[in-house]
């Protein structure tokens, strides 16, 4: 950070970035051939950007989008591709998806003229492997990232430093604190659920599974969200104006929704390069308007499919994204159904229902819950599950998960709204002056606190994906 | 820049006001450790809650170079000798410390010793004698033993503590000692609050405790029914692995390093073959595998100065143990009694340590000089 801000010069800044991206790449690695397979993947990456850029062909990106894909799907060894034709040593994969989403999204924009610019090595590097964003995100656009970044922000104010140290320190509070408690929890209870020898008989096995993963999401939710926090405040101690991945998920009143607030660069970036070109591509060829709510239903599925599979190479993320991909599709039906059946405003009339807005809140978050147990099981684990629950036991996990989500959700807003109300004074104290570095000093305190109770240090969870 | 220092500067010291305020609250307020004429670390009322934590942050005791006893192994140890009884035996002649752990093997027996002689000068090694208490549930492999999801991969109980508080340092060829022992109590003042909120969070969370794992009330009367027994078995299969003599390989090989090295370091050395019960040791596939190495074991240090094997296999009814492995309250008098008659021979009338001493006291096949 010092060194960052020795000197203004933007060509100085973009160098000290360069080489905090080098060093924290270097963490990953014990010996330099593990970088191999990454660097001739950007690369590759960067020569297929220079020809789209000079051609500007849909041939040219065609082509360079291929050759990205084969190279990626080739080196994050996909299991349906077996061990024949892998590389024979062990090599840094960490940040390759990431990675993929900017090469492709500059392949696509550079072809459409969004981006119109020769696009430097050493900006393509900065770009593609920034250290803040490289594990996870959040997914930065081009031309934001190169409008906001480095442009000699020494002109902050106190109350902009402070306030990025507070979203800083509020994310380690959700790593630590928050996701390391539920991931205790978690860990302990999915290992008996886990063992065949240890797991409970069918009624309790339904209800422990439930506490699996309604805590596993939970975990999750904080892990990354509050990893984004922490990203998204050094970030703006650097200059860097990074967009914000989550947005309250849990009052999503629906699935897809629900995906507007969860991931939202993710989202954001499969909206734009697959399902907006899908819905083109289906309506040119079922030009019926009738039929293009229905080619939502379908563009949804294969959407979110898509994204679901992205999350890793095994079968069990097929399961998940076909499991995501029939929320997404089943949500945007019922709408439809809905409609169809009430009217426009007799479904907007019961959308304002309390006992319907938390049904649906209820829903989505248990329907969320059950669908990530495909991140924390095997295929193994998923088939052991399913036979000792069967579809009666994850059936009725479903509804204890969303009748326990719509519950919670419903007392936060209860609790939440007069707590609010009551602690305001402390709100606008906290914000400011000595009170707000105490308040910020006691929580760097719980965290180094609760930081001893565990055995291991909270790992972010979404470095594997 | 000037404003992120600024703002860095300024939250720093409010952490520093803020810390010193809360280490002056909780000395004054928090329970002391309680300063008993010898370590146990099984009391749970001392503010460092867990065996390991108690031993590797409160261990300076043993650098004084009167006569010691330390007991050394897993729960069996801690709950089968009655400590009372044991300190009220050999008092006149030693300062018993009992440094069991629960759940532990070999290795992490091991880190107990280095930890131990990391503190003592040659002089108070020489005045110690170990009594190391082993069954057939201590040889499970560290792969099978220190390797779950909850720790990084390895770290026994005793790692964990090494590297919680940040004294020692983890990287890819072993811990880096941060804080040197010799600064460790003043560490450990220093950390107060800590071990303060770590008490807080364990009394507070002790219903929750109780709940899942608690113990049989009366222990001098409880059976063990034959689901239990089953159960237990399969736990032990979980912890120890394959059914075959190499099985103990690694950890044979620890014990005998272990046991090597407290010799040569001018300590002295019991090792105790504890009981099972019966019905423990006929269903058990391993026990007959252990019996074996351990037999040789006992043979290779036959004859060594400072050795000596005692044997409590005999011990061994099924009415004397509440579990598959820990003995009744009311026996674990006598279970002290018969270490106290092999430890006498050891320590002379005046205090000192016994010299040379090498045999068996045995109930069991190896016969050797009996405890009078």
């Amino acid at each position: 950070m010092i060194v960052f801000h020795l000197f203004p010069s933007q060509a100085y800044r973009w160098s000290v970035l360069a080489i905090a991206n080098v060093i924290f790449l270097g963490t990953y690695i014990s010996e330099l051939q593990q970088i191999g397979p990454l660097l001739a993947f950007l690369i590759v990456s960067y020569i297929t950007i220079e020809l789209v850029h000079r051609h500007r062909s849909g041939v040219a990106a065609l082509i360079g989008i291929s050759l990205v894909l084969v190279t990626y799907v080739y080196l994050k060894k996909f299991s349906f591709l077996g061990d024949i034709y892998t590389l024979r040593f062990s090599y840094l994969v960490v940040g390759l998806s990431y990675i993929l989403f900017r090469v492709l999204h500059l392949i696509i924009d550079i072809r459409g003229r969004d981006i119109t610019g020769s696009i430097k090595p050493l900006a393509f590097f900065n770009y593609t492997c920034n250290f803040l964003s490289f594990v996870s995100g959040p997914i930065q656009l081009y031309q934001d990232s190169a409008q906001s970044a480095y442009h000699g922000r020494d002109g902050r104010s106190g109350d902009f430093v402070f306030h990025a140290f507070r979203r800083i320190i509020s994310g380690y509070v959700k790593v630590i604190i928050i996701s390391g408690i539920t991931n205790y929890l978690f860990l302990h209870a999915s290992e008996r659920i886990l063992t065949p020898g240890l797991a409970p008989e069918s009624g309790r096995l339904v209800a422990e599974y439930g506490f699996c993963a309604i805590t596993y999401m939970i975990y999750l939710y904080f892990n990354f969200s509050g990893y984004m926090d922490i990203v998204i405040g050094v970030g703006r101690l650097l200059g860097q104006d990074l967009p914000e991945n989550f947005n309250q998920p849990f009052l999503a009143r629906n699935f897809l929704e629900f995906w507007t607030r969860w991931h939202m660069t993710l989202s954001q970036w499969f909206k734009t390069y697959l399902f907006n070109p899908l819905m083109s591509l289906l309506i040119n060829r079922v030009p019926q308007p009738a039929m293009v709510p229905y080619l939502g239903v379908t563009a949804f599925f294969i959407t979110f499919f898509v994204m679901g599979i992205w999350h890793g190479t095994t079968m069990v993320f097929v399961i998940y994204g076909l499991l995501m991909g029939a929320g997404a599709s089943a949500n945007k039906l019922w709408q439809l159904i809905m409609v169809d059946r009430l009217g426009r405003q007799g479904y907007r009339a019961l959308s304002e229902q309390p006992l319907y807005i938390y049904s649906c809140r209820g829903l989505t978050c248990g329907f969320f819950a059950i669908g990530v147990t495909c991140l924390w099981v095997n295929m193994d684990q998923l088939r052991w599950l399913w036979s000792a629950l069967g579809p009666a036991g994850i059936s009725s996990a479903l509804l204890l998960t969303a009748t326990v989500c719509g519950v919670a959700i419903f007392l936060q807003d209860f609790v939440l709204l007069r707590a609010r109300k009551w602690f305001a004074w402390a709100a606008v104290l906290s914000q400011r002056g000595v009170f707000g570095n105490f308040w910020s000093a006691a929580q760097i305190l719980l965290i180094l606190m609760v930081s001893t109770f565990f055995h291991k240090a909270p790992e972010f969870v979404y470095r594997v994906f | 820049m000037r404003v992120i220092l600024r703002q860095g500067a300024a939250l720093l010291a409010c952490l520093a006001l803020l810390y010193i305020g809360l280490l002056g609250l909780t000395l004054s307020f928090a329970h002391r450790p309680n300063q008993e004429p010898g370590l146990d670390a099984s009391l749970g009322n001392s503010i460092f809650r867990t065996e390991p934590k108690y031993i590797y942050l409160n261990r300076t005791p043993l650098r004084d170079s009167s006569e010691k006893i330390v007991l050394l192994g897993a729960s069996n140890v801690d709950a089968g000798f009655n400590l009372t009884e044991l300190r009220t035996l050999l008092h006149a002649t030693a300062t018993v410390h009992k440094l069991a752990i629960g759940g532990a093997n070999l290795t992490e027996v091991r880190e107990v010793i280095d930890l131990v002689q990391e503190v003592q000068s040659e002089e108070a090694r020489r005045h110690e004698i170990c009594v190391l208490g082993i069954w057939y549930g201590m040889f499970g492999e560290d792969r099978l033993r220190w390797y779950s999801p909850d720790r990084s991969p390895g770290d026994t109980d005793i790692d964990i503590e090494r590297y919680r508080y940040g004294f020692e340092w983890r990287t890819a060829r072993g811990p880096i000692t941060l804080v040197p022992w010799y600064y460790i109590d003043v560490a450990v003042t220093a950390i107060y609050p800590f071990l303060f909120l770590d008490q807080l969070s364990r009394d507070s969370l002790e219903w929750l405790s109780d709940k899942y794992h608690a113990q049989p009330k009366d222990l001098d009367t409880v059976v063990m029914t034959e689901d239990e027994r089953g159960r237990m078995m399969n736990y032990w299969t979980g912890i120890m692995g394959p059914t075959r003599l190499s099985t103990f390989d690694e950890q044979f090989a620890v014990l005998e390093q272990s046991g090597d090295l407290i010799l040569a370091e001018g300590s002295r050395l019991i090792l105790v073959d504890l009981p099972l019960p019966k019905w423990h040791k006929q269903r058990s596939p391993y026990q007959s595998y252990y019996e074996d190495r351990r037999t040789q074991e006992v043979k290779r240090w036959m004859g060594r100065p400072g050795f000596v094997f005692l044997d409590m296999t005999d011990l061994d009814s099924d009415a004397d143990f509440y579990d598959e492995v820990h003995p009744r309250p009311r026996v674990t008098v006598s279970w002290a009694r018969r270490l106290a008659g092999a430890l006498s021979p050891l320590l002379s009338p005046n205090g000192a340590v016994a010299g040379a001493v090498a045999g068996a006291v045995s109930g069991g096949p190896l016969q050797g000089s009996r405890v009078p």
